[in-house]
């Protein structure tokens, strides 16, 4: 049989272009990767000349010097030392209610995809548990679980979880109603496999910037925690505490108590907001649903 | 210099990001006075670069050389400004373009619209323009000018809106008349009401027209000379009839015998040999007359029986299909017909159980489908296949092609190896006419016609019984749809499957098919053998629909057309077409059934037309825009 000649057009889109504009693109993507594990492998392994808790390692209040790069605090101890190993406290912390809220996000959301009427009221109580006033929800959750750390991941899926559902179950309709998904029941797919070989691909983008962007939440919420005191409580180094213990000294003009686990914090968050927007722009070629 | 109305010379078009050769290169053009253009090719072909081009519409990064865009009484274009430009395009130059809700503003009314233009320009003269505007309406065969002009463009239907359209166009009667696919997106009853408006020969006014399209039929129907471009580049020019009569360039050739063509001409044709298209009417016409009868002997392969389908949202209800019957016997190809919104999509997903019917029967080979659990349908799901409209959208752009193909076998019982899954994937590449080295290839890698191949590769894999054509060939250009139905006919003939072929076009429904069942509002209103339900309709609207049809042979004249019947509303209880017929009468309030009048016929209509009126039909039209250009000038 013959086959027909018909002349391949290849649309330029981003998997064939490589070089130095791909790199460009990806710069924040790295610069936030960087941070963030720069951040988190000091906390955990990088030698300090005080301990975190050791007190009077100098006089209290102290500012930035050659000694104590970051000053010390009004009980003596460390804020250089503080601040790093604040990160391997915080940012696991963070990291795990994230992987909680994902995994709530994407099943959840998969699980209400349809236009049933079950979903549709599993939706209207989604709205119902946003309009709760959250944060007092979890502080309250916590409080009873006496500063468990499993119920601080467990309170930021309960505040990033919700939104997550609604934005994978939006994308999940469209995707359950596109051609190529009734193409592949009309082929007898079973929907397991639809759910494996059809969705999940096309909703990976999503599914990583949104994560990427939970993560930054979740990280205000452990700090958020932290400052009212439950959560990681003093005296484990947490960036939420200290900003809460430093804010005091802020009137007296001993700021960098206050200063420096906020740069901290600030440098996390729009590291994670950097991630985000570059894992965007490197998974927007997967063209999921992308019209033609 | 001044003898031509539009002198383009060395026109090229580039745009920044594009790889390889420019989109336009080297292009040439003089266009008379009253002179209709058609300006022909397919999709990459780089008709719209130069229309936008001459419109002043490319900006940069992309880059448009002229050594001059002349247009007589206004000057060189190539070298105006943005704002002078604008002045232009109202005043001197008016555009359709393929999209008539693009051109209206969705917010605005369109009285606003039109005084806004106007104020513009100048022109406006408060409500004196305003009925003037009216009246250039009710004279563009819009029935109701003052509800029109109320309106907003979503409440307008696409053949007002583009009526709206050429209003706003030659409102200031512009020099040249540019439009761009103007019936493209509309329903093809009311293609040929809008050709007539905008390209009727040039008897009173000195307005040139260029026109362009992938259709060739329109070119040879409403155009004086024809211009063929390819990849950018003009291969054939000249008159409409030598260059339609005696094409010269081997793509002209190819271009002009893939036309799904009318019968008289490829009948006359056929012995030359014809192309794609003419050999497989004359394989089809071969099949009827060995069969006389439609191959309804042996057990169908497809019955669907008395079956409705409404569907609810949000309190209002439609009726896409009602008390549909139909069957499909083994080997054989019915085509379904109508205009959007007729429930043949509908009825197509219920064959294929992708919809569940409300009542009635649906059957495979046999067995009733329509109760079966999802589960059990499953199983069956191999013997019935579908090939969508869009054929990218029907590919999961993660998926390679070979494992978009291999899906099907994947769900079969008991499972094949490896190899075997591996062997037949393979043979359906091949089956469909695509290189299997494609396979590793990502749907975007694939130009449309492989995609749609792809698409044909996967319902075929499992080798089965019965397929669903939803007008797969309407998105693609028009060389590529002569070979996928070529293959799909090839196909046929290899694995003897039935098809239900969806379509919008008699012309095309006629190529494929052995029996041609039209539909109209969610009945079925006439069926019949192709060949005599195209050139002798029975019913008033396929009468309109073969109309619709242009032949693609500039010496045969256009089959005379009937003064368009406006819609309304639908009468609960009447025949669904008697809004829009001519023949109706008291009888009609009542719904007729379908009938036997003819042998293998049968038709929904008390009053069915016999093959001689319908040439005997007087040919009635609205004054073409030609007239109305001299009669009505809103500006003087």
């Amino acid at each position: 049989m013959a086959i027909a000649a018909e002349p391949t057009i290849i649309r330029p889109v981003g998997a064939q272009t490589t070089g130095t504009r791909e790199w460009t693109k990806s710069v924040g993507l790295i610069a936030g990767l960087v941070v963030l594990g720069g951040l988190l492998l000091m906390g955990w392994f990088l030698p300090l000349r005080y301990g975190p808790n050791a007190l009077g390692t100098g006089k209290v209040l102290q500012g930035p010097s050659a000694q104590h790069w970051f000053g010390t605090n009004q009980v003596g101890q460390d804020v250089f030392a503080r601040t790093i190993r604040a990160a391997s406290t915080d940012l696991p912390l963070a990291l795990e209610g994230t992987a909680l809220a994902t995994i709530v996000g994407v099943v959840g959301g998969l699980a209400v995809s349809t236009r049933s009427r079950a979903s549709e009221w599993v939706m209207r109580g989604l709205d119902a548990f946003q309009a709760l006033p959250l944060l007092i929800v979890t502080i309250a959750l916590v409080v009873i679980s006496n500063n468990s750390l499993t119920m601080v991941a467990i309170a930021i899926s309960l505040v990033s979880g919700p939104f997550y559902i609604r934005l994978v179950r939006s994308q999940a309709l469209a995707l359950r109603e596109s051609r190529f998904v009734e193409a592949s029941r009309a082929a007898g797919t079973g929907s397991f496999r639809l759910m494996i070989r059809h969705m999940i691909p096309n909703l990976r983008a999503l599914i990583f910037t949104q994560t990427a962007n939970t993560a930054a939440v979740a990280l205000l919420v452990v700090a958020a925690l932290s400052f009212l005191g439950v959560g990681t409580v003093p005296p484990t180094a947490s960036w939420g505490s200290m900003i809460k213990d430093g804010s005091e000294q802020l009137v007296t003009g001993q700021w960098w108590d206050a200063a420096f686990p906020g740069i901290a914090l600030f440098l996390c968050i729009f590291s994670f907001n950097l991630v985000a927007d570059g894992l965007r722009a490197r998974l927007a070629r997967s063209r999921a649903l992308e019209p033609e | 210099m001044t003898e031509h109305l539009l002198e383009v010379a060395n026109l090229s078009v580039g745009y920044s990001g594009q790889v390889g050769a420019p989109a336009v290169e080297d292009f040439n053009l003089c266009l008379d006075r009253r002179v209709r253009l058609g300006l022909v090719g397919e999709s990459g072909s780089g008709k719209s670069s130069i229309i936008k081009s001459i419109l002043g519409l490319i900006r940069p990064p992309h880059t448009v050389n002229a050594k001059r865009i002349y247009l007589d009484g206004v000057g060189d274009l190539a070298t105006m400004t943005p704002a002078q430009m604008r002045a232009v395009r109202a005043r001197d130059i008016g555009y359709i373009g393929q999209n008539p809700f693009g051109a209206l503003h969705p917010v605005v009314s369109v009285a606003r619209q039109f005084e806004g233009f106007l104020s513009d320009h100048g022109s406006w003269k408060g409500r004196n323009s305003l009925s003037e505007v009216g009246t250039l309406l009710s004279n563009l065969g819009i029935g109701d000018p003052t509800r029109v002009l109320g309106a907003h463009a979503g409440e307008l239907s696409g053949g007002m809106a583009q009526r709206v359209a050429i209003a706003l166009a030659s409102l200031l009667s512009p020099s040249l008349l540019i439009a761009d696919e103007p019936t493209t997106a509309l329903d093809v009853t009311v293609q040929r009401q809008v050709l007539d408006l905008i390209a009727q020969p040039r008897k009173v006014s000195e307005q040139a027209l260029l026109l362009v399209t992938h259709d060739l039929s329109v070119v040879a129907q409403y155009c004086d000379e024809v211009v063929v471009l390819q990849l950018g580049q003009v291969v054939e020019r000249g008159p409409v009839a030598s260059v339609f009569t005696e094409p010269q360039h081997p793509y002209t050739k190819k271009l002009l015998s893939s036309v799904p063509g009318a019968a008289p001409v490829l009948e006359a044709g056929a012995d030359q040999g014809g192309g794609v298209a003419a050999r497989s009417v004359r394989f089809r016409r071969e099949r009827i007359l060995a069969s006389d009868a439609p191959a309804s002997s042996t057990t169908p392969v497809m019955v669907i029986e008395h079956v409705d389908k409404t569907f609810r949202r949000a309190g209002t209800s439609v009726a896409a299909v009602c008390d549909v019957s139909l069957s499909i016997g083994r080997g054989e190809t019915v085509a379904l017909v109508g205009e959007s919104g007729s429930g043949k999509s509908t009825l197509g997903r219920i064959a294929t159980m992708l919809e569940r019917p409300d009542a009635g029967r649906v059957a495979l080979e046999g067995r009733d489908i329509h109760n079966l659990s999802s589960r059990n349908l499953r199983g069956l799901r191999p013997k019935m296949q579908i090939v969508f409209q869009e054929p990218y959208q029907s590919l999961n752009p993660q998926l390679k092609a070979r494992n978009a193909v291999s899906e099907p076998l994947g769900n079969l019982r008991p499972k094949l190896s490896k190899t075997d899954i591996d062997d037949r994937v393979r043979d359906a590449f091949v089956m469909a006419g695509l290189n299997p080295d494609k396979g590793t290839r990502y749907p975007h890698q694939l130009s449309g016609g492989e995609q749609q191949r792809v698409g044909i590769a996967r319902a075929v894999v499992t080798r089965p019984s019965f397929v669903v054509l939803d007008e797969p060939t309407s998105s693609l250009d028009l060389t590529v749809r002569a070979a996928i139905v070529d293959q799909l006919q090839k196909l046929q003939e290899e694995l003897g499957m039935s098809y239900l072929f969806i379509s919008h076009d008699l012309a095309t429904a006629q190529q494929i098919a052995d029996r041609i069942v039209v539909m109209y509002k969610g009945s079925i209103v006439e069926s019949g053998p192709a060949w005599k339900v195209l050139t002798e309709p029975l019913h008033p609207y396929t009468q309109t629909l073969s109309e619709a049809c242009l032949d693609p042979d500039p010496r045969v004249a256009p089959r005379p057309r009937q003064q368009p019947v406006l819609v309304g509303d639908l009468v609960p209880g009447a025949c669904p077409y008697l809004q829009r017929c001519l023949r109706s009468s008291d009888q009609c309030k009542s719904a007729p059934k379908l009938a036997d009048p003819v042998e293998h016929r049968r038709v929904a209509c008390f009053h069915p037309l016999d093959a001689t009126s319908v040439s005997a039909a007087p040919p009635q039209a609205l004054p073409s825009l030609d007239e109305l250009l001299v009669t009505q000038d809103p500006t003087v």
